[in-house]
């Protein structure tokens, strides 16, 4: 039955408005097409970090670390004494940027030649691999590529490559090449083996160890030989599966991972409001063919499941095409958030590659197609309810939505209630009652926002007619008039200026609070770092600069910055150590609970530490406290003394005195220099002496001045809010196709309506105002709206959103930049949306429309 | 002319100091410290060569240092052996462009020394305990009857082999072959020939080492071998190899 009727019925209806279906199906595609590119982009980082670890790891069991501190070189032997390991090995691991060739990073593996075969299938003995082991070893600049990469640059033995270094840019020779397999195919098989004392030299790790990887005796327990090794080791010290490091990876983007996941759902979220809206209408338009069929036997149960099967049929080729766009999509987004991490999690990956999970493609398509269903749910059920009667009379209609009206008003409040429980109860105790929350305001939003809708309406009809004339006043009066063909969209309309003003309201008070503190925290004379990045493991400065720099003449003091990921509570929040007691001379530091003198006195003398606002609220440590860290030299604990408004991470920060630090962590690595220069020097003659003074250590220094850094740290910050700024374009796309799409029914319903206009003499340019007046109506009552809900919004998502994720809350910031491009932006929009509508309403014939119904 | 490097400390332990020992008698009193010069030459499996000089100091009380004279980029890389009988060896290797000892760790025995021919085991002295002996029959090597004696590793030794044959030339009594086998299957030979007698103690001055699976083979060459020096015990630590060591 259901398959005549869809023959018989729907098959027409979808052939005359094909573009309403068109437009639907559009509106699933790219709710689809979003969800599936930022989770398989998602997918593809973690795959990546995944495939990075494990296939480095070879038959390695066991993984010794000591964060991002490194591992003393010492603690090797110590490893290796332990019962029940059969080889222990080091590694330095470096992504750096091959200079002059078109790649983006190569990871170079520096280990130790001589042992690293009880762990890793190198086959390094063969001649065929190393031309000569002995002066491959002897010289630094020795390097191992894959034949692949060789061959794609056309690299030959004893050819050059130059590859940034911790000395700057250093040429090495190519004198062993090995096969992409095995760990040679970690990173897109873009890796290059070194030398592990060269590598360490290289990449100024001194005589600290990345990780030191272990192989077990045959039938020893694995359980047990990492409580031996734990146990031998002592604190400070992790000892873990590389499954379980490449885990522990992920955590350190979780809140990125997180913002993108909120973004897509909320992007599926419109979309899937959008085709509510439209089966919304459809039911209603339909109301006369309804009554024919139940007129004619046709059951409730019956046209409940046309509109269903309708819902489902839209729903496959929306996410038919929403696949395909995912993908496309995907591919771009994949290699965008890959790059990003490198740059703002100073991570390791390989080249971008877009991993095709099913799972994430089949519960794509189920997304698009139960949204379909399910929206399509309360439209079937209200057109099968219909009674037949009532749905042949004329005028019947729009008094039949009393009830209706009244379910949804308490739906309302309901949903406000329980919202404002959220608010206050929910969301602090963390991320889903906070996403629960949001749920539950936009959902409030929905059912509560009809009821303002008349009253703007009215509002906006002196504007309207002011602006169009009797044509204005026309659709201002079509809208109060059709409440239920317009709201949906409106509402749509509602959630994504809602969700864009808020993005953007978050967006600036970030970047507002941020640019407060850096310009608080940034007042060094000049910044050296080894690479144009802010953040890189992989590059470090020799520790022996300090000295080079600060000798320099019109150089008043020279301060070691480090700043280590640390494993702290499941979390890896960010340690930071400077020489305080210079660091405290200039700098004016945001404390926000603590007495200050008292934390300068003991914080200098490494009796305590400073962490930052969202330390203390993601791990509820603050002033008063006893911070316990794992250090390489067993646990450190020291009294919190203050609490400083930071954003270095995240995850939080914690300061300490850099003696303390290189004393407890055995690491001497400096990521930056903060150089600090006599009143009245010249800045150019300085930089340059410094360049100078350097230049037989290194070839490549970046001195900058606070205002460079802050660029610097400013692009960083652009890249990783423009893929949310790219999700609000296509949050928006999707509510102003739902206009379009609002207009093409608005026009197919009012073909009788706009027949008579013309009948009575109405111009083509009034009908095209009338329709183009219509549309910015639609699009003025959902933006206003949507200023409300994104208004408040910023207000919940400053404070509890983002302290769920980082900890820290926002200051409001109204984004009336935004808003304001918005409203120009959206009538533009929609004023092309309208272009179709209106070109169909011209095509309407006066006697054939007199005639209609 | 490829260049290939051959590590050559337990070679040249193995040939001038252990021959004695694996013989089960006590080593010669000229053998307490020696020195001399190597000129080594590889042929492997692709017919290529290559060669490379080094200076050895080895000392009877297992330990031994080698340090590379040439060619100029290998200058100064030192590989330092310190046995410790029933403990694991040491074996230490220098870099002298950015100064750094490392320690070899312990590795699969089996696997080739820095891309030679000989394994590591094979550059490890060999404790006359580890292993049991029997003689074998007589035969004959290059027109010279010899004795043969075959040396399985005891049950807690570690080695490739489960068998070496050594041949032992009567007169003067000196070791000039060895084989070792794998299950059954001959892995390597061991040659040594130019037989002379320097400060009283017979030495081979040439080596040949084949691998039958890889069908190569290294040819170590000793030159200006000396004993009887008394080199001291500070030659052989780590800090020692920072320096290049003339041959006394």
């Amino acid at each position: 039955m259901t398959l005549f009727l869809l023959r018989g019925v729907s098959w027409p209806y979808f052939r005359r408005y094909w573009v309403i279906s068109l437009l639907t199906a559009a509106g699933v595609a790219l709710g689809v097409g979003v969800y599936i590119a930022i989770e398989l982009s998602s997918t593809s980082l973690r795959v990546s970090m995944r495939q990075t670890v494990n296939r480095i790891a070879g038959s390695t069991q066991l993984e010794v670390t000591a964060g991002e501190a490194g591992v003393p070189e010492e603690r090797l032997e110590v490893v290796r004494a332990v019962d029940g390991v059969a080889s222990a090995q080091p590694m330095v691991e470096a992504a750096v940027r091959p200079v002059e060739l078109e790649e983006s990073s190569l990871m170079v593996l520096g280990i130790d030649f001589l042992g690293d075969r009880g762990v890793r299938e190198w086959e390094f003995s063969d001649e065929e691999v190393l031309d000569d082991p002995l002066l491959f070893l002897a010289q630094p600049d020795s390097i191992c590529l894959t034949r692949e990469f060789a061959a794609r640059h056309g690299l030959e033995m004893e050819d050059a490559i130059v590859l940034e270094t911790g000395h700057g840019l250093k040429s090495f020779t190519v004198r062993g090449l090995i096969e992409a397999t095995g760990p040679a195919t970690a990173f897109g098989g873009n890796i290059a083996v070194m030398d592990l004392y060269a590598a360490q030299y290289m990449f100024t790790r001194g005589t600290q160890l990345d990780r030191i990887d272990v192989v077990l005796e045959p039938g020893v327990d694995l359980a047990e030989a990492r409580e031996r090794l734990l146990a031998t080791l002592g604190t400070g010290y992790e000892v873990e599966t590389p499954a379980r490091r490449g885990a522990q990876m992920e955590a350190s983007v979780r809140a990125f991972a997180a913002n993108m996941s909120l973004s897509s759902w909320q992007a599926t979220f419109i979309a899937i409001f959008l085709i509510f809206n439209v089966f919304a209408v459809a039911a209603t338009r339909r109301r006369r063919e309804i009554g024919i069929l139940r007129s004619l036997g046709v059951t409730r149960r019956q046209i409940q499941r046309l509109f269903l099967t309708e819902g489902a049929l839209v729903g496959c080729l929306g996410t038919l095409l929403g696949l395909g766009a995912g993908l496309l999509l995907a591919n771009a987004v994949t290699a965008f958030t890959i790059q990003l991490t490198t740059i703002a999690y100073g991570q390791t990956h390989g080249a971008p590659v877009l991993v095709v999970e099913p799972r994430v493609l089949v519960s794509g398509a189920l997304l698009g197609i139960l949204s379909a269903v399910a929206a399509a749910y309360f439209p079937a059920r209200r057109a099968a309810r219909l009674d037949p009667v009532e749905a042949l009379a004329v005028g019947r209609f729009r008094s039949a939505g009393a009830a209706h009206h009244r379910a949804r008003r308490w739906a309302g409040i309901g949903c406000a209630a329980l919202a404002a429980v959220g608010v206050f109860a929910l969301a602090p105790r963390g991320l889903p009652g906070t996403i629960v929350t949001l749920g539950l305001i936009n959902l409030a939003a929905i059912f509560m926002a009809p009821w303002l809708i008349g009253p703007i309406v009215r509002l906006l009809r002196p504007p309207l007619g002011w602006a169009f004339g009797v044509e204005g006043r026309l659709a201002a009066e079509s809208l109060i008039q059709a409440p239920q063909r317009t709201s949906a969209t409106a509402l749509a309309l509602m959630l994504a200026v809602g969700y864009v003003i808020n993005l953007g309201g978050l967006v600036a008070a970030y970047r507002g609070s941020y640019a407060t503190w850096l310009d608080g925290v940034l007042n060094a004379d000049f910044y050296i770092q080894p690479t144009e990045r802010f953040v890189s493991q992989s590059y470090r400065i020799p520790p022996e600069f300090v000295d080079q720099v600060a000798q320099v003449a019109g150089v008043r003091w020279v301060e070691p910055y480090r700043a280590v990921r640390l494993d702290y509570q499941g979390s890896r929040p960010m340690l930071l150590s400077l020489p305080l007691e210079l660091t405290h001379q200039r700098l004016e530091l945001p404390i926000l609970k603590g007495d200050l003198r008292e934390y300068h006195e003991k914080s200098e003398r490494g009796e305590g530490v400073s962490v930052s606002d969202n330390f203390e609220r993601l791990y509820g440590v603050g002033v008063g406290d006893t911070l316990t860290l794992p250090s390489p030299t067993g646990n450190v604990s020291l009294p919190v003394i203050a609490v400083m408004r930071d954003y270095s991470s995240d995850q939080g920060t914690i300061w300490m005195d850099r003696r303390l630090y290189v004393e407890r962590w055995k690491d001497e690595s400096i990521d930056l220099l903060d150089v600090m220069l006599e009143p009245g020097v010249d800045k150019d003659a300085v930089a340059a002496a410094i360049r100078q003074r350097l230049a037989p250590s290194t070839t490549r220094l970046f001195i900058l001045e606070a205002g460079d850094l802050k660029e610097v740290i400013n692009r960083v910050l652009d890249q990783f809010f423009g893929l949310l700024y790219i999700q609000l374009a296509i949050a928006l796309l999707v509510a102003v196709m739902g206009v379009a799409n609002t207009l093409v029914i608005s026009v197919a319903e009012r073909r009788r309506e706009l027949g008579i206009l013309k009948a009575l003499g109405t111009e083509r340019r009034q009908v095209v105002r009338l329709i183009v007046a219509e549309a910015l109506a639609i699009t003025a009552v959902g933006g206003v709206l949507g200023y409300l809900v994104g208004a408040y919004l910023i207000r919940f998502s400053g404070t509890a959103l983002t302290a769920s994720i980082s900890g820290w809350t926002l200051g409001y910031v109204f984004p009336w930049g935004i808003a304001a491009s918005l409203i120009l932006l959206l009538a533009l929009v929609t004023v092309a949306a309208a272009l179709y509508p209106a070109r169909l309403a011209l095509r309407v014939s006066p006697a054939e429309a007199l005639v209609y119904e | 002319m490829r260049r290939t490097s051959l590590a050559i400390v337990g070679l040249f332990w193995w040939a001038l100091a252990a021959a004695p020992l694996a013989l089960g008698g006590p080593a010669p009193a000229g053998a307490e410290r020696l020195a001399g010069r190597r000129l080594m030459e590889m042929l492997d499996e692709h017919q290529r060569t290559a060669d490379q000089y080094a200076e050895g100091l080895v000392s009877v009380e297992a330990k031994g240092l080698v340090q590379f004279l040439e060619p100029a980029e290998v200058r100064g890389v030192g590989l330092l052996t310190i046995g410790h009988g029933e403990r694991p060896d040491e074996q230490w290797f220098y870099t002298p462009a950015i100064d750094r000892h490392r320690r070899i760790a312990r590795v699969e025995k089996s696997t080739r020394f820095l891309g030679t021919h000989f394994t590591y085991e094979d550059m490890q002295p060999r404790d006359i305990d580890d292993q049991e002996y029997r003689r074998l029959d007589d035969a004959e090597l290059d027109g010279a009857v010899c004795y043969r004696i075959e040396a399985r590793p005891r049950p807690k030794t570690e080695s490739q082999y489960s068998r070496m044959v050594y041949w032992v030339a009567r007169e003067p009594l000196v070791i000039v072959r060895s084989e070792g086998w794998v299950d059954g299957k001959l892995r390597r030979t061991f040659h040594g020939s130019e037989v002379r007698a320097v400060d009283g103690i017979v030495t081979p001055h040439r080596w040949v080492v084949e691998d039958t699976l890889r069908k190569g083979r290294t040819t170590l060459t000793l030159r200006n071998v000396r004993h009887r020096l008394g080199l001291g015990e500070e030659l052989f630590a780590r800090e020692a190899m920072r320096v290049l060591h003339a041959p006394p």
